[in-house]
């Protein structure tokens, strides 16, 4: 496997194991906010975390036996 | 028919606006949302190395279930079960899931799913199937398919193995593979939202009940896995007890000090829990650690009752979040550890395929025969009803393409089915005496590794001649003082997995170290699960008063909050104390109550399902829903009207309850296993708690099943079909079917990539970001 290869497969390891885990979160909103077009200015990471919390508190999920 | 082709009764939709050929305007126009039905179709068209393959899958499946179920008297190889399990399940979601996709499911990837329409950044975003896959797995698998087998496996491994793989693939699947698809069409609505819009407001409050109680009971028998676990092992409670302060620290690192370094955090947890567990052996052996950690169960419970409490109080950054952050992590970790160590040890199994208990109603471990209540100690790995709660809810609001939801439903199921295949071999994988000298009652074994040997030698187990000193010099290489009737399933799964794990890092001074790792992660599951259940419960319970108080609807009611927590709390903390309490060992008189639950939700998920798809006009393929659901209605009936009815107080409630209340009566200060009246009295009253649960849950189910076999009756002749689906909106949106996408969703692909070049406002996904 050539260097190129291997950056990239390990890119792709690091994408998967960071969405697992919900790691990309913020990437997402990030996401969201640019392709959507919104006018307001985004939430900074430090706020766009203690949203998500504060809604996970508001909305809780349940995890199985 | 390709997953791609609308079915005949789903909307058929306009034409996609670009033929899947004029790859030269795609540009700006966007391509087709799904792969053209017709090369699909030639994809897959049987090819002789495609038939080879499979047929080769076939024989090694086969040649597993051979080895596994014609083993007599000899030791088989683990590796068996990973073949036979591994290749029984690429077979079933290869034709079985397909026809099920085919004929019943009939997803159209033309339709937008949730995650497109309502597409938001945050709870609708449609995730990359592998990454939804990861998601899904770690949210349905927890400490279930690690404790049922486990307890199974007093009836040899044959039964229990059979039930797992054939129950995940007939049931178990099937449930979470078609929840899933249901709800994805409901905008991710959740079950009980379900039951109330398909079964109406007899159905639904029944659901509700069954569902609120059934959660209650689940918490508080996970939570006594923990206690039984924890209970007198100063090691253990210094390792798990300090996974608090770690995800406190996490928390505070997340909030304040880098915020959104998930992967860095989990990481720094990860290195601060195995140095916890490392330092675990210094501290049990110190004086001090004795003094400090070194619990009783029932102190332990009222400790977990505190913590339950707290913990679902607290904003979920402090604990919640982190926790499950690192549960996460260890989960994959570990359990990807565990199969490649299976594998590469290979363990011989040394206890018979069918144990003399599959023909009794007595054994030690858990009462009643072999059906119905094997099918209900092993409840998660075959079926488990509350897969049900997240497979609506969180996952259907990610889910990319409708024809994923076989990968995702069944294919994650199919996955914690393996688990439960190896949380088996490792249970069979130890000395038999010792499995029993472990999962016997303190009753029965005195605690002592005496009398624990006497115990099971009397059982006359062929081959069993069990010495106290091996009890003995077991718990000193596990870095226990006892490992005798530590019952719940955790001390024997750690135990196999330490056996297993040693052979293949560290050596056998690594066994302790191994033992604690099992035990810790375990717990970390089961924590997770108390407080995330609490809280579910909670909520479920003001919205339910919210009825009588509008101030229950409002979450953010601090008081309302509290008081609707404690009572939650004192519902799973006064049945985990009961079981802590029982006379008669708890565990084993409590676990089949968690498995009719779990199976009872089964059996309600099931019914929603049979309604909805009768009502879309399906005719014969109900069927696939209609056999799980029977069984399970059958199997959990009959369980609970034996724990109702027996007339054998080894396996009826009530039976159990008169006889001591007659006993009583008598002035007798002694029966069984109870040794004082007190103990009798508290027999008394446990056995008339779990017959009036088992009545209740009986109940609430047989009114879903009736009102769901009512209504799919009146769709079968036309009647009051309702259709709660949402409306057809077309996809503009693309991504593969399966774990690896084909030539044609590769071509397919390569388009899109180039449209949304150009169109970065329609690349919802981020285009691999």
């Amino acid at each position: 496997m050539s260097g190129a290869a291997l950056v990239a497969a390990l890119r792709e390891v690091r994408r998967l194991a960071r969405g697992v885990l919900g790691s990309d979160a913020y990437d997402l909103y990030l996401h969201h906010h640019r392709i959507t077009g919104c006018t307001h200015p985004p939430l900074t990471e430090r706020e766009f975390w203690r949203a998500k919390y504060a809604e996970q508190d508001a909305n809780p999920g349940a995890r199985c036996c | 028919m390709s997953p791609a082709s609308p079915g005949p009764s789903s909307h058929a939709g306009p034409p996609p606006d670009a033929a899947p050929s004029a790859g030269a305007t795609a540009t700006t126009t966007p391509p087709p949302a799904a792969v053209d039905p017709a090369a699909r179709r030639e994809e897959r068209r049987w090819t002789p190395p495609k038939i080879a393959l499979w047929v080769g899958i076939s024989l090694v499946g086969a040649l597993g279930w051979l080895m596994l179920a014609l083993a007599r008297g000899e030791a088989v190889n683990a590796i068996w079960f990973v073949f036979a399990a591994v290749a029984t399940y690429l077979v079933a979601y290869r034709f079985y899931a397909k026809f099920i996709q085919d004929k019943l499911v009939r997803p159209d990837d033309t339709r937008a799913t949730p995650a497109e329409t309502s597409y938001d950044g945050k709870d609708y975003v449609p995730t990359d199937r592998r990454i939804l896959f990861g998601h899904h797995f770690a949210a349905i698998a927890g400490a279930g398919p690690l404790v049922g087998p486990v307890l199974a496996a007093q009836m040899g491994y044959l039964p229990g193995t059979i039930w797992i793989i054939v129950g995940v693939i007939l049931a178990g699947a099937v449930q979470d593979f078609l929840v899933l698809v249901i709800s994805m069409r409901r905008h991710g609505r959740s079950l009980g939202q379900m039951a109330r819009d398909e079964l109406g407001i007899v159905g639904g409050i029944a659901a509700f009940i069954a569902t609120l109680t059934i959660m209650l009971i689940i918490v508080a028998i996970l939570a006594m896995v923990v206690v039984n676990s924890l209970g007198e092992s100063a090691w253990g409670v210094y390792s798990v007890g300090l996974t608090i302060p770690i995800a406190v620290f996490m928390g505070i690192y997340l909030r304040y000090l880098r915020p959104g370094k998930v992967f860095e955090v989990s990481m720094i947890g990860v290195v601060l829990l195995l140095a916890a567990i490392v330092s675990g052996r210094w501290v049990a052996e110190s004086d001090w650690g004795q003094a400090i950690f070194h619990l009783d169960r029932p102190v332990l419970a009222a400790a977990i009752i505190v913590y339950g409490f707290l913990a679902a109080v607290l904003p979920v950054w402090v604990l919640l979040a982190p926790r499950d952050y690192l549960s996460t992590f260890m989960k994959i970790g570990t359990i990807v550890m565990l199969a490649a160590a299976i594998v590469l040890v290979r363990p011989q199994i040394d206890t018979p395929a069918i144990s003399e208990f599959a023909s009794r109603t007595d054994g030690p471990v858990f009462t009643g025969a072999l059906f119905p209540f094997l099918f209900v100690t092993i409840a998660c790995g075959a079926l488990s009803g509350f897969h049900a709660m997240i497979a609506s809810g969180t996952t259907p609001k990610l889910v990319e393409k409708e024809s994923q939801t076989r990968m995702i439903g069944y294919g994650g199921m199919l996955m914690e089915s393996f688990v439960a295949i190896m949380a088996l071999v490792a249970a069979v994988s130890i000395d038999r005496g010792i499995y029993f000298a472990m999962n016997s009652s303190a009753a029965a074994t005195g605690g002592t590794v005496e009398g624990a040997a006497q115990f099971v030698n009397s059982l006359g187990l062929m081959g069993v001649n069990l010495d106290p000193a091996t009890l003995e010099e077991t718990a000193k290489q596990v870095g226990e003082e006892s490992i005798v009737s530590r019952t719940g399933g955790a001390p024997t799964l750690a135990v196999g997995l330490a056996g297993i794990m040693h052979r293949l890092i560290g050596g056998p001074g690594m066994m302790a170290f191994w033992y604690h790792f099992a035990i810790m992660f375990e717990a970390l599951f089961i924590l997770t699960s108390v407080d995330a259940g609490t809280r579910v419960a909670r909520f479920m319970l003001s919205d339910a008063l919210g009825g009588i108080n509008q101030r229950f609807r409002d979450h953010s009611w601090r008081l309302g909050a509290w008081l609707t927590t404690a009572i939650m709390v004192a519902g799973w903390g006064s049945i985990l104390m009961m079981g802590v309490l029982d006379p008669l060992g708890g565990i084993n008189t409590l676990f089949p109550l968690f498995g009719i639950a779990n199976q009872l939700l089964a059996a309600i998920a099931l019914s929603i399902c049979l309604v909805v798809f009768a009502r879309k006009g399906r005719r014969r393929s109900l069927l696939v829903i209609a056999v799980p659901l029977l069984f399970t209605a059958v199997v959990t009936i009959t369980g609970s009207f034996q724990k109702i009815f027996s007339a054998d107080p080894k396996v009826g409630y009530w039976a159990n309850h008169m006889a001591y209340r007659d006993a009583l009566a008598a002035g007798k200060t002694e029966l069984g296993l109870a040794k004082t009246a007190e103990d009798m009295q508290a027999v008394v009253f446990n056995t008339a708690v779990q017959g009036s649960l088992s009545i209740l849950f009986v109940v609430c189910t047989i009114i879903v099943l009736i009102v769901s076999l009512w209504r799919t009756l009146q769709a079968l002749r036309g009647v009051n079909l309702l259709d709660t689906e949402a409306p057809y909106v077309e996809s503009e949106y693309f991504a593969p079917s399966g774990m690896v996408p084909t030539a044609s969703e590769k071509e397919l692909g390569g388009q899109w990539k180039s449209y949304l070049a150009e169109h970065p406002e329609k690349d919802l996904a981020g285009g691999g970001h």
